[in-house]
């Protein structure tokens, strides 16, 4: 049985709280890094907070949400809270903000020892700290524990809220978008790091990111969101080898380093729509694809009913109608590289 | 230095100054001058400022200069009570509004409203008349009125600590939201609560001197600020100074915990801001 299972889990906003998100299944397995893709507004963070029940007040959620065997749906606060930073922990993108200025990093860094293991003593606990610090290869532990936060640097920093992540061996790190504020050098070696923790603990990542560089090298597998759906998911060769959806594809091909040198950079016409427009999508029956409006690819058929949830591989599905038809031909033209960009601008 | 510091350095010691003029002839007045404070004086009825009563004599002959001294302890005493109560209330209910938003924040905002609502003398009032006069019902009649400031000060602030990342943060790690409000967000409010203090303290002087004034305040035999400058009024034209220094005293003590509040808390944040 997986360690982490997320099912029909649809968020609403205030005031009418109809859906943004919807249809969200996934499945997280013991040491395994899920990754998950897509455009700003497309819902990522919002699920990572619920599956924290840390949604704003203006936010609910509904659906199946089991950890370990533990079904959390309708779970106490108080359940949430020994939850929270001891079996499910997570990292933020700006290390700088998320860390008390006016606090020593190993007083922060203690704080979540303190609140799960009040029985340590305050020795035991220092000890702790220190420990963590080096394992997240801080040298001279003492001196950064003695440090305030705008004495490190951003990656010191990060590794510092990854030591406060994970300093309870929590069983899932949420990890949303740790490396974008970060130089391309610190972010390998925080991946590396963050890797070091799956392959000696069997910690399992909920890893969000918008660069498909970092998900294709990091993850095992990932979902691709779009407006607040999962449209395509799968391990990450399949999917980014032979990407069946259409958003996926220009995903890929949106990466300057894809595109041929001398042309334009491919780009997603249109925007994701607005959270009124998807919610409004969302409460039709039957609703057309949402990607419609912006898929090249799109046919009269797109436009007129529910796309299908087609499985592709063993563990890989997108929901287009297309997707099938697209997979093979990816498939065929080696990994659907640069030569379907031609058909983007159709 | 810079010259912002300089200026601020020169506040400070104005202020303190005047604050060790006000509490040296508490002194004074209490422990070393010949007259005690209800001694009516061979100088007579209203003798104008003299060698042996610097600030002369009120219409009892007694002298002002003596009657000054001990009202400080009253108006003070008062002052602190006043704004240590309204802000001990004032942070509650402020932290919980905003920290919890929702309908706990409706409820305290609501009812915070509804205290602003009245004009704060006429509810002080209300509470005197229907507690009695006394020292510690005038502290809690005023503690009332200064409290919903507080509250709405600390819910804005608690509500913007509250979008800080680092206090996320200690949500995500599982800290029980007391833990948050009193260990973690109440240290944020240093720097702006010296000013909020002073400037309660400030009003608090000016509100029991008020009180006083009309005669709810403190009661005579004890002399305070107010009641001597509402004996001074059918005075004024005949004999200034009964009305010139019990106000002086006011202005100028009103002045110096302004000034003490906010040279102190540019200091603070320069420092903070230098570290």
């Amino acid at each position: 049985m997986s360690l982490l299972s997320v099912q029909n889990l649809r968020i609403g906003f205030a005031p009418d709280y109809r859906s943004i998100l919807q249809d969200i299944d996934f499945e997280l397995d013991e040491g395994e890094i899920l990754g998950l893709c897509g455009e700003s507004g497309c819902g990522k963070s919002i699920t990572a907070l619920a599956l924290l029940n840390l949604l704003p007040e203006t936010a609910t959620w509904q659906g199946q949400i089991t950890l370990a065997g533990e079904s959390l749906e309708g779970a106490s606060e108080s359940r949430w809270q020994a939850l929270r930073g001891r079996e499910i922990s997570m990292i933020f993108q700006d290390a700088q903000q998320a860390l008390n200025p006016l606090q020593r990093i190993g007083v922060q860094v203690g704080e979540s020892l303190l609140i799960h293991h009040p029985e340590l003593s305050a020795r035991e606990r220092k000890a702790r700290v220190l420990e963590m610090l080096r394992r997240v290869q801080l040298d001279s532990a003492g001196e950064i524990a003695r440090a305030f936060p705008h004495e490190l640097s951003g990656g010191q920093r990060q590794r510092v809220l990854c030591a406060m992540a994970l300093i309870n061996h929590p069983k899932i790190l949420v990890a949303d978008e740790p490396t974008t504020a970060l130089d391309l050098s610190v972010q390998e070696k925080l991946l590396d790091l963050l890797r070091s923790f799956r392959d000696d603990e069997g910690l399992s990542m909920l890893f969000i990111s918008h660069d498909i560089r970092v998900v294709r090298k990091f993850c095992d597998r990932v979902l691709i969101y779009y407006a607040g759906t999962m449209v395509e998911e799968g391990p990450v060769e399949e999917v980014f080898g032979e990407a069946a959806h259409p958003y996926t594809r220009l995903l890929l091909q949106a990466m300057p380093s894809r595109s041929p040198k001398g042309q334009s950079l491919v780009e997603i016409k249109g925007r994701v729509p607005a959270s009124a427009v998807i919610a409004a999508h969302h409460a039709r029956s039957n609703a057309p694809c949402i990607f419609a409006a912006r898929c090249p690819l799109a046919t009269e058929i797109c436009h007129r009913g529910e796309p299908p949830r087609e499985q592709l591989g063993e563990r890989h599905f997108a929901r287009c109608f297309r997707a099938r038809e697209l997979s093979e031909r990816a498939a065929e033209s080696d990994c659907g590289k640069t030569h379907e960009t031609g058909e983007a601008h159709e | 230095m810079s010259e912002k510091m300089r200026h601020s350095r020169l506040e400070l010691i104005l202020s303190l100054l005047l604050l060790g003029l006000i509490v040296g002839l508490m002194i004074y007045a209490s422990a070393f001058c010949p007259f005690a404070s209800n001694e009516l004086c061979s100088a007579g009825k209203l003798a104008p400022p003299s060698a042996e009563h610097p600030m002369g004599t009120d219409h009892l002959s007694r002298s002002i200069l003596v009657r000054v001294g001990e009202g400080a302890s009253g108006t003070l005493l008062v002052a602190f009570g006043t704004v240590l109560l309204g802000a001990f209330y004032g942070l509650i209910l402020g932290a919980l509004a905003g920290y919890f938003g929702g309908w706990a924040d409706w409820l305290i905002s609501r009812f915070t409203d509804s205290l602003l609502a009245f004009p704060g003398i006429l509810m002080s009032l209300l509470v005197i008349t229907v507690l009695g006069r006394g020292i510690p019902q005038l502290i809690f009649a005023l503690g009332l009125a200064f409290t919903p400031s507080y509250a709405r000060l600390v819910r804005s602030a608690f509500r913007q600590y509250r979008g800080r990342n680092y206090i996320k943060r200690l949500e995500v790690m599982g800290t029980p939201p007391l833990r948050i409000l009193f260990v973690h967000m109440l240290p944020l409010l240093r720097s702006q609560s010296l000013n909020a203090l002073g400037i309660g303290l400030a009003n608090a002087i000016l509100a029991e001197s008020s009180m006083s004034f009309l005669g709810f305040g403190i009661q005579p035999p004890r002399p305070s600020w107010g009641s001597m400058l509402a004996e001074a009024q059918p005075y004024i034209f005949q004999a200034p100074w009964l009305a010139l220094f019990p106000g002086l005293a006011i202005v100028l003590t009103v002045f110096a915990i302004f000034l003490l509040a906010r040279s102190g808390q540019q200091l603070l944040e320069e420092r903070g801001g230098a570290r």
